[in-house]
C-alpha cells in the first residue's frame, strides 16, 4: 500500500489529496497543513471582508470531508524538516512522518513590515481577513474627514486592498516602489490606463516611492516619505510580496532557486518528491520557461498533474496560465509568461484612453498577453498560446 | 440524464478554472464571466443557465470543473431539481 504525504493543505495540496484518493482507493494520504481551517477560498475572503458573504461560505470543503475520504488531516502543524534520504518528515509536534512520495505544496507567505503595530494590516489568510475588518472598523470610528488608509504595492493584494476599501468609502492612498500597478507586466499606457482610472475616483496614487517610514508606536498613524511628506492614516494595507515558503527545506536537498524547482511532470531533483501551486518553480512547457505563477487554477490543475504522475505515471503539466483581476470596475487580465524581462518582444496591440493589449513575444512566438478594460480578446489569446503560433499568425487570425 | 448548469454572474470572477478542466459546457464571454455550453454549442444564444444531457462520466467531468472554481460560482442540478452542486 503507497504512502502518499502532503506538506500544506491549500487548493492545491487538497486537491492534490482528492487526486490521489480518486486514483488510488486504498493508499495511506496525510495532508499536513498550518492553518487549523479546513479548505477555505482565499478569493472568497474579500467577499466575506466586504460583507457580501457568511464566513460559512468561504469553506469549500467541510470538516467531515477528511473523514469520509479516509484522508488523515493534520492541521495547525507544521514541517520543520524533510529528510529525503530516510524519507520522513519531522513535524512541530516532533513525530517522523514516513512517506513513500511526497508532495510540497507549502505556498507562500506574506513579506511582513519591519514594524509591528495595530493598524498594519496582511491579506493572505482567513485570519488576516478578520483582522483586516477589525482594522476597518477601527478606521470607521474615526470623523469622516480624518478617515485614511495607505496600501503598499501595486499588484494583486493592493488591488483587493483598494477595492475593500473603497467598498467601505475610506479614501485610499497608494505607494508604489515603481513606475505604476504591475510594473514588470504592463507598459507605460497600461499603467497610465489604470492610474486614471483609480485616480479619476479619489484614490491618490504615489509612484516611484523606493522606501518610507512607519509613523506611530502601538498604532499605526501614517507614513513619512523619503522627501519628508507625511501622510496621516489610521491603516496600511502591506501588499509588498509574496514569498515562497521554503525554510524547513534548506537541509532536504532538494534544489530551489525562487522556488521549489521543478520539470515539466513536477517532480523535483529527488526521487518521489514533488512539488504543485505557488511554491513551484515549474518548467512551463508550452512558453518553455521555469518560473513561479502564483494562481488559484494554476495551483489546483498542478496539483491534479503532481499527483497523477504520483500514481499513475508521469503526467505533463500543459496549461496556458491565465489569470483576471477588477480594479475598480476595470478588467484585468494576463495569459501565458507575462514577464517583460523575459520577453524579447512586446507589442502593443491596442492602447486608446481605457484599454490595452500588450502581447509578449520570445523566440519568434507569442507567449504572454496582458490586456485592460476590454478583455474579449483572452479565449483568442490564450489559444494562440496553447497552439504555439507566431505573432504574424495571430494578428492575421 | 439531463443536468441543469448555472453559473451566477455576480460571483464569477473569470478564474476560468472551469472552462479549463469542461470546455465542453463552459467558456469564457466577452464580459469574461463563464458561459455555459450544451456539448461546445451555445443554442438559443449565450447563457448563464442551461439543461443539458450528458453521460455520467460527462458529468462527472461538470462537477469537477464547478468544484474548481474559487467563488462557487457555479451550480448544479438533478433532472428533479436538487442541487447537487455545492452540497447543500
Amino acid at each position: 500500500m503507497a504512502s502518499y504525504v502532503i506538506i500544506g493543505a491549500g487548493v492545491a495540496g487538497t486537491t492534490a489529496a482528492d487526486t490521489l484518493r480518486k486514483l488510488d482507493p486504498d493508499a495511506e494520504i496525510t495532508l499536513i497543513g498550518h492553518e487549523v481551517h479546513p479548505l477555505y477560498s482565499r478569493v472568497l475572503l474579500s467577499h466575506y471582508v466586504e460583507g457580501k458573504i457568511e464566513r460559512d461560505r468561504l469553506f469549500l470543503k467541510k470538516p467531515e470531508w477528511y473523514l469520509e475520504n479516509n484522508i488523515v488531516y493534520m492541521s495547525g502543524i507544521d514541517v520543520l524538516e524533510v529528510d529525503t534520504k530516510n524519507s520522513f518528515v519531522r513535524t512541530s509536534e516532533e513525530r517522523e512522518i514516513p512517506y513513500d512520495k511526497l508532495l510540497i505544496t507549502s505556498g507562500s507567505e506574506v513579506r511582513l513590515a519591519l514594524d509591528n503595530m495595530r493598524g498594519i494590516s496582511y491579506f493572505r489568510t482567513l485570519e488576516d481577513a478578520e483582522q483586516m475588518i477589525g482594522c476597518i472598523n477601527s478606521v470607521l470610528t474615526q470623523p469622516i474627514h480624518e478617515r485614511r488608509a495607505i496600501v503598499a504595492g501595486g499588484g494583486f493584494v493592493a488591488l483587493e486592498y483598494i477595492n475593500i476599501l473603497a467598498h467601505f468609502k475610506i479614501p485610499t492612498t497608494v505607494i508604489l516602489r515603481s513606475t505604476g500597478f504591475w510594473s514588470r507586466s504592463f507598459g507605460v499606457e497600461a499603467q497610465k490606463i489604470l492610474q486614471r482610472h483609480v485616480e479619476k475616483q479619489g484614490v491618490q496614487l504615489l509612484t516611484n516611492q523606493s522606501t518610507f517610514e512607519f509613523l506611530g508606536t502601538e498604532d499605526f498613524a501614517g507614513v513619512r516619505l523619503l522627501d519628508g511628506t507625511k501622510i496621516k492614516a489610521q491603516m496600511i494595507g502591506m501588499a509588498i510580496g509574496m514569498v515562497p515558503e521554503v525554510d524547513f527545506l534548506k537541509s532536504s536537498g532538494i534544489k530551489i532557486n525562487k522556488g521549489i524547482l521543478a520539470n515539466e511532470y513536477l517532480e523535483t531533483n529527488i526521487e518521489n518528491v514533488y512539488t504543485a501551486g505557488d511554491v513551484a518553480e515549474f518548467y512551463d512547457a508550452i512558453v518553455e520557461r521555469q518560473f513561479v505563477m502564483g494562481n488559484w487554477t494554476n495551483a489546483q490543475m498542478q496539483a491534479r498533474a503532481a499527483a497523477t504522475s504520483m500514481a499513475d505515471g508521469r503526467t505533463k503539466f500543459e496549461l496556458v496560465t491565465s489569470y483576471s483581476a477588477n480594479l475598480l470596475g476595470k478588467d484585468i487580465v494576463f495569459v501565458g509568461d507575462v514577464s517583460r524581462e523575459h520577453a524579447d518582444d512586446i507589442i502593443q496591440k491596442r492602447v486608446d484612453e481605457e484599454n490595452s493589449t500588450e502581447i509578449f513575444v520570445r523566440d519568434g512566438r507569442m507567449v504572454g498577453a496582458v490586456l485592460v478594460g476590454e478583455v474579449k480578446e483572452r479565449t483568442k489569446l490564450t489559444n494562440a498560446i496553447r497552439e504555439r503560433q507566431t505573432y504574424r499568425l495571430e494578428v492575421k487570425g | 440524464m439531463k443536468i441543469t448548469i448555472k453559473v451566477d454572474p455576480d460571483l464569477c470572477i473569470g478564474a476560468a478554472s472551469c472552462v479549463t478542466i469542461a470546455d465542453d459546457t463552459f467558456a469564457l464571454n466577452d464580459e469574461n464571466k463563464a458561459d455555459v455550453l450544451d456539448h461546445g454549442q451555445a443554442p438559443g444564444g449565450p447563457s448563464y443557465e442551461r439543461v443539458v444531457e450528458v453521460t455520467e462520466d460527462e458529468k462527472e467531468n461538470i462537477i469537477l470543473g464547478a468544484q474548481s472554481c474559487p467563488t462557487l460560482a457555479v451550480s448544479i442540478f438533478n433532472e428533479a431539481g436538487e442541487q447537487i452542486f455545492p452540497e447543500v
